[in-house]
């Protein structure tokens, strides 16, 4: 694996400007994706993690303002000009969504789906040579390339994200950012989706940024974990050493609460409260009303992010004045 | 509770089936003699006993949630009987639906979907109130109130006069299910009633689920697709595939040991959250048939990894084994299979 960074995110800042106050989405967020590397962008709905995807695509609704830097190969995806990042989007990076069937047109066959794609970048193809590199594409995720001619609504929910897919991967981008991708599934198809993004990983050497709030499927896709709460990172590192000892509050909570398949353990658990609101976030660490561990530094100043063995976390326990000692607080709060 | 009480089953299921006819050309309507359907739910029976959870587990397409809405009676069944609270629903007229509609509800999977948006979560969640004629205005009112701090919508009086676009995922659906609560059901269908939110707040619902069903002494079935919750609030779980039942068993029994292979599929599907750990998948084949045109003889042959010539001639039954009941011929000892 090569060293060199693919993409590199760097302070990055989002606010969305609404009528009734700006909406921190992003807070200084920074991490970085190397060739062939899968990172695993993951918290819960209203994290900022969609919107950080949106932001590195330039595809933000226009009342989002980015601040910071998205380097990619060398150049500020923040900065460059719309025709510039239309030629990377669909190309370079590409982007697969959580609903198939509202990201297909449903009037469209699959097959001018790709050509629509495929002329964006090379107006001057001829049709048999985009329908080889369509057909090849939807063979790779495992569909017969005389689907072509079909339109969405002849495909089953799971062909429709394969095609999703297909059509992501067609012109053999260096980046896939896939958002929530096997969320509207059900556990058969998902398997079979992530069998499919398994394959790319290992046969194209593509870098992935995967986002969802699910980490039974990141802890199977992905080498590098970043965990977001309200628009912060709160803990980034790699996959092995954040689910063997998750450092940061917010990550050993998130693990505990999925639900599994072991038969010994029937104890239902959940982090207690709800996220804050994001136009007036809690004063300090911006997880602290649902923290077992909350101290009185948490409430009063933002955790600076330390590195602990190789991973970051945003958390007072783990430097600054506070000792790494807290206690198990047994009232609920309210969100 | 008496343990009377909990033997007497609350609903009994008996050869439901339901067919969706498929509209074809008058021509061909003349020469054939069978009229071509989805066979949605194609002869299932169970019984759910007072007090407990069923789960109904299986894919997309398996007719899970077209055997919850013919038990409510949401869409007519085809054939067969419903039995709830000793009397059999499946023949109902309107008007009598109408009245015995307090004692079942539903929680739907999109609680977006199934709120009016421009109606204020306090009267939305009245309605059901409103339409049975039961109680004045003000004693509505405190019976919402109370049922929104039951379910943690507090403070209650705030959220009363609420409109769904304020309120997170988490608690929309905790809005659908004081609705659901609000006329005393015994008995509650919930489909999928987890599936659209987030881990942690999946886990808050489920909990809560289990909560209320204890203080309101409720039945559920609970429809899903994930084993992973199901295991959690249930206490018998049917596996459905293709409109059949392939395998009933304690929830403790089939996690334990999943014997059909589909059981064993989708188990061996959810995702484990252990990067470590290399897990000898089944990987499924293929995608579910089409259910207007079933697979001959086992319903599973055509995705099954075991399957043998068998399987694709005879329909096997579901027979007990080991307590349990399993439709498989890898289980079927009289025909001398195998195991």
């Amino acid at each position: 694996m090569s060293e060199m960074a693919i993409l590199e995110v760097d302070d990055l800042s989002i606010d969305y400007l609404t009528r009734n106050g700006t909406v921190k989405a992003v807070d200084e967020i920074s991490f970085s994706i190397k060739q062939g590397e899968t990172i695993g962008l993951v918290g819960e709905s209203g994290c900022g993690k969609s919107t950080t995807g949106l932001a590195i695509l330039g595809l933000l609704p226009p009342n989002g303002r980015v601040s910071g830097k998205i380097i990619y190969k060398g150049k500020d995806l923040a900065k460059i000009s719309h025709e510039e990042l239309r030629k990377i989007r669909g190309k370079e990076i590409s982007m697969i969504f959580q609903d198939p069937m509202t990201s297909l047109d449903p009037i469209m066959r699959i097959r001018d789906q790709f050509f629509e794609l495929i002329r964006a970048h090379y107006p001057k193809m001829e049709e048999d040579e985009m329908r080889k590199i369509s057909g090849d594409a939807l063979k790779s995720v495992g569909i017969d390339p005389s689907r072509l001619d079909n339109y969405p609504f002849e495909f089953s929910g799971g062909m429709r994200q394969r095609a999703m897919i297909a059509l992501a991967i067609a012109l053999q981008p260096s980046m896939l950012i896939a958002d929530e991708p096997t969320t509207s599934l059900d556990v058969v198809v998902q398997e079979q989706i992530m069998e499919v993004l398994r394959g790319l990983k290992g046969s194209k050497n593509m870098s992935m940024v995967l986002i969802t709030h699910d980490l039974g499927v990141v802890a199977e896709l992905v080498d590098k974990v970043v965990v977001m709460y309200a628009g912060h990172l709160v803990e980034s590192g790699d996959v092995y050493s954040i689910y063997g000892k998750p450092l940061h509050p917010y990550t050993k909570a998130l693990l505990r609460s999925i639900p599994n398949v072991k038969l010994e353990d029937t104890e239902l658990r959940y982090i207690p409260g709800s996220l804050p609101d994001l136009k007036n976030p809690p004063k300090g660490c911006r997880f602290w009303p649902r923290c077992p561990y909350v101290k009185k530094i948490c409430k009063e100043k933002e955790p600076p992010i330390i590195d602990v063995d190789g991973r970051k976390v945003k958390c007072w326990l783990y430097g600054g004045e506070v000792n790494a000692k807290g206690k198990d607080r047994t009232s609920s709060v309210k969100g | 509770m008496q343990k009377v009480k909990t033997e007497q089953a609350l609903l009994k299921v008996e050869h439901l089936k339901k067919y969706f006819p498929l509209k074809i050309p008058w021509t061909q309507a003349l020469i054939s003699r069978e009229r071509p359907a989805v066979k949605a739910v194609d002869d299932i029976s169970f019984e759910i006993k007072k007090g407990e959870t069923l789960g109904l587990v299986g894919e997309s397409g398996s007719g899970k949630t077209t055997t919850g809405r013919v038990i409510i009676r949401l869409i007519d069944p085809t054939d067969g009987s419903i039995i709830f609270d000793g009397k059999d629903i499946a023949k109902y007229s309107k008007e009598e639906l109408r009245k015995a509609r307090r004692g079942f509800q539903m929680i739907f999977q999109d609680p977006m979907a199934s709120l009016n948006p421009y109606m204020r979560i306090g009267k939305a969640v009245s309605h059901p109130l409103e339409i049975h004629k039961i109680g004045t205005p003000a004693e509505r009112k405190k019976k919402v109130l109370s049922l929104f701090e039951k379910v943690n919508l507090i403070p209650a009086e705030e959220f009363y006069s609420r409109f769904t676009r304020q309120l997170s995922g988490g608690q929309r659906q905790r809005v659908v299910i004081a609705r659901a609560l609000v006329t005393n059901p015994k008995f509650i269908v919930a489909d999928e009633a987890t599936a659209m939110l987030d881990v942690s707040v999946r886990s808050q619902i489920l909990k809560l689920m289990i909560d209320l069903k204890e203080e309101f002494n409720l039945t559920y079935l609970f429809i899903t697709h994930d084993l992973a919750s199901a295991k959690y609030i249930c206490d018998r779980i049917a596996v459905m595939y293709l409109g059949k039942i392939v395998e009933i068993a304690k929830t403790k029994d089939l996690f334990k040991e999943p014997l059909h292979p589909y059981t064993r599929i989708l188990m061996g599907a959810v995702p484990v959250p252990d990067p470590k750990l290399k897990r000898s998948k089944i990987v499924p084949q293929g995608e579910i048939p089409s259910p207007i045109n079933i697979p001959t003889g086992c319903r599973f042959h055509t995705r099954c990894p075991y399957a043998t010539e068998i399987c694709s001639k005879e329909e096997p039954k579901l027979v007990e084994q080991e307590g349990r009941l399993v439709a498989c011929h890898l289980f079927d000892k009289k025909k001398g299979g195998m195991e």
